[in-house]
């Protein structure tokens, strides 16, 4: 610890005493009346505070102050061995710890004195005018942030009372030193009493005594620890969540480190203190906030931060896709009436549609700024069925279709070659076997199937981007994509079921395309 | 000669037609060039009907014909060439009516010639809204084995949910003619991502354009 001027000091604040400068140099003449406990001692006078005991009036440089953990992640702070300004206002010096005073100052006194320091080395503070004018005992303390304890030892020739309030103006608690402690030998307590007031949301005491004979020393208050709080803390995607800064006097910075490492961390660089950040919550990640504590060890650089997880739940109202109904009949549309390049006719097509649109939203502040995700659950569309007009007697393969090949009417299989008829039949087939009549058998019925047993739904209430609507519509439609693919293997697996070996001959009848070319 | 009028069944259809059911891209495999060189008295009667049907689509006459060349045209080897020949023609054309056969022969042959039309018409901004979305739907068919969309439902469409790209179940192996370019791909995506960029684009054309870039991505995701 530095020393001032090589004089032990103590922290000891005292009150304003109106009319101290008539007592300056000499001593009172109305300790009857201020002191009745005095009145008793062999010294008959009460020891007042004076000039001749400032030593110095530079500010202090070195500060020593110690926190230890308390209850319910709080912190106690003691300002044991503090330098204060010396015989100067005190003020705003302890602003760094959200800390302010008024009408207290410090001064230096001796061990040896009627008001020693409780610590030795320490300054002494106390409070009093220039003009030794003024003042009315009271010395007020006002924090930055809610403390649950406040408390000193003080010293006083008079009673003396520590009141607490909190930030409505309600008085939380109050203590009272009743007897006179001076450091005389006539005290049954002796110097430094332990004066402290203990309650929620303390923001404001006042020590209430007489005038210029009290001070107190290494006083003490318990903190908030530094922390952070989201409520909620597990929210649903796309539900707002608040995140309150606890214990930090200033701010600098918010930021959000996503789980996912695909994704950009999001930092919000506060210019003014906000103590917090909120916004619609759509991934999961830690939330960090950055700053000067208000606390002695904390405030000192480098800042301090704290973290909380916040982790998005999925939406549960999201239930699995279905297509609002069987297909739309959309007639020929690009079906060719003549066989592709595997000698095949595309009699039908099933054409299977995501949605029309994908509603989104974007984050625009908070944890998840500039995120994006779906903030409606998609409506898949119908699906489109295609037929080809071959099943109804149009084009040159279907006009050849008339149970003969080659002057024969019988198959290599020794089935009939089919006719115009079978074309009618094989027709209705087409239409259940791609959907159309919306049976389970289908394409459409197997897709239905696939969209109920597996968790399409549950992989788009999922996607998000850091990024634009366009952006997410873009992702969503890479997951259905993925999705379809999957979908293949089901898909054929039906065709070869259902159309599989000889099974589409016995659909039309029981009978053998005639070739064609 | 073409490959349709060349293909001689060496099964019943009730023994191979299961195989219209077979999904995927299923090219061609013999080329038209062999294919020609068989010759019998139908190649020549396709040929000769294909020649017609060609020459009734270049010049509109005789109009009641019309229809019926259409219909044969998928089969043809000139099947890409009037096919470019027609879209450009359409340039100007604000009707989606009128594409309708052009989008027939896109949808089951495989032409670069066709493909190159496409993607000129696709990228003029001269062209007509509907000239350039449906060249980009028929660039996607032409690239992308099981997908499409309806010009139709791209006027449904907005700009940020960008394109609906159906999925096809049953659908045929397109004819190629004429094998497209080898970057044909890139080509297609330089014009679409160009395209969809430019906010000044009319939005139809701009989704269209989404479309190619979309499927072009499926693609890329079903590569192993």
């Amino acid at each position: 610890m530095r020393r001032s001027r090589g004089v032990p000091i103590s922290l000891l604040t005292l009150g304003v005493a109106a009319g101290i400068a008539a007592c300056r140099d000499v001593q009172p003449t109305a300790s009857r009346t201020i002191n009745p406990l005095t009145l008793t001692s062999s010294a008959s006078r009460v020891p007042q505070l004076r000039s001749s005991d400032r030593d110095g009036d530079g500010w202090a440089v070195q500060r020593t102050v110690t926190t230890t953990p308390g209850e319910n992640g709080t912190s106690m702070s003691n300002f044991d061995g503090e330098e204060a300004p010396i015989w100067q206002d005190i003020g705003d010096f302890y602003v760094d710890y959200g800390i302010h005073f008024e009408n207290a100052m410090g001064i230096v006194l001796p061990q040896s004195s009627y008001y020693p320091p409780k610590s030795p080395s320490t300054l002494i503070t106390a409070i009093i005018p220039p003009d030794f004018t003024g003042g009315d005992g009271h010395v007020t303390i006002t924090f930055d942030f809610p403390v649950s304890v406040f408390g000193a030892y003080a010293t006083s020739a008079m009673p003396l009372s520590l009141s607490c309030s909190d930030s409505t103006g309600a008085i939380v608690g109050t203590k009272y030193l009743r007897t006179p402690n001076l450091n005389n030998g006539e005290s049954p307590f002796g110097p430094n009493q332990n004066i402290e007031v203990r309650g929620e949301g303390i923001v404001r005491c006042v020590f209430d005594g007489s005038n210029n004979l009290y001070g107190f020393d290494d006083f003490y208050f318990s903190h908030v620890d530094a922390g952070v709080s989201c409520n909620p803390e597990s929210p649903e995607r796309g539900e707002e969540t608040t995140c309150a800064a606890k214990g930090f006097a200033v701010v600098n910075a918010w930021s959000f480190i996503p789980d996912s490492a695909g994704f950009p961390n999001v930092r919000d660089s506060v210019p003014n203190n906000e103590q917090e950040w909120k916004g619609y919550m759509v991934v999961s990640g830690t939330v960090r906030v950055l700053g000067w504590h208000k606390v002695a060890d904390a405030f000192v650089r480098p800042r301090d931060s704290a973290s909380i997880h916040v982790a998005v739940q999925p939406r549960t109202d999201w239930v699995p896709l279905q297509m609002p109904g069987a297909p739309v009949d959309s007639g020929q549309g690009k079906l060719s009436l003549l066989p592709d390049a595997n000698r095949d006719i595309t009699f039908g097509l099933f054409r299977f549609r995501g949605p029309e649109k994908w509603s989104s939203a974007t984050v625009r502040s908070g944890p998840n700024s500039g995120y994006s995700w779906i903030n409606k659950e998609p409506e898949l569309q119908r699906g489109v069925v295609y037929i080809n007009p071959v099943l109804d007697g149009k084009g040159k393969w279907a006009k050849e279709q008339d149970g003969e090949y080659n002057g024969k009417t019988t198959s290599p299989n020794g089935r009939p070659y089919c006719n115009q008829e079978n074309l009618g039949i094989f027709k209705k087939e087409v239409k259940r076997h791609e959907g159309l009549t919306g049976a389970p058998n289908s394409h459409y019925g197997k897709y239905q199937t696939e969209l109920k047993t597996t968790d399409l739904h549950k992989q788009l209430e999922a996607t998000v981007v850091h990024g634009s609507g366009k952006e997410l519509a873009t992702k969503a439609q890479q997951v259905l994509d993925r999705w379809q693919l999957k979908q293949h293997p089901v898909q054929a697996a039906f065709d070869t079921a259902d159309y599989g070996g000889d099974k589409i001959s016995k659909l039309a009848g029981g009978c053998d395309w005639v070739p064609t070319v | 000669m073409t490959g349709y009028q060349s293909m001689t069944y060496v099964q019943p259809w009730s023994h191979t037609v299961h195989r219209l059911l077979v999904l995927g891209a299923v090219l061609l495999t013999l080329p038209l060039t062999s294919i020609a060189a068989q010759a019998n008295p139908d190649s020549v009667k396709l040929r000769n009907d294909c020649r017609l049907a060609a020459h009734v689509i270049r010049t509109g006459q005789p109009a009641p014909k019309m229809q019926q060349s259409w219909d044969l045209m998928p089969g043809c080897p000139e099947a890409g060439a009037v096919s470019a020949m027609a879209l450009r023609r359409l340039r100007s054309d604000s009707d989606p009516a009128h594409f309708s056969q052009v989008a027939v022969v896109g949808f089951n042959v495989r032409d670069a010639e066709l493909f190159t039309a496409a993607l000129e018409v696709a990228g003029d901004q001269g062209a007509s809204t509907v000239a350039r979305a449906e060249s980009f739907i028929l660039l996607v068919n032409q690239l992308i084995a099981d997908r499409d969309v309806s010009y139709g439902e791209l006027t449904q469409a907005d700009t940020i949910s960008g394109c609906s790209l159906g999925w096809l179940e049953d659908r045929g192996a397109p004819i190629t003619l004429t094998p497209l370019p080898a970057d044909a791909a890139q080509r297609a995506t330089a014009v679409a991502s160009s395209v969809s960029e430019r906010p000044q684009e009319p939005p139809v054309v701009r989704i269209a354009a989404d479309c190619v870039m979309q499927g072009l991505r499926h693609q890329a995701d079903r590569q192993p």
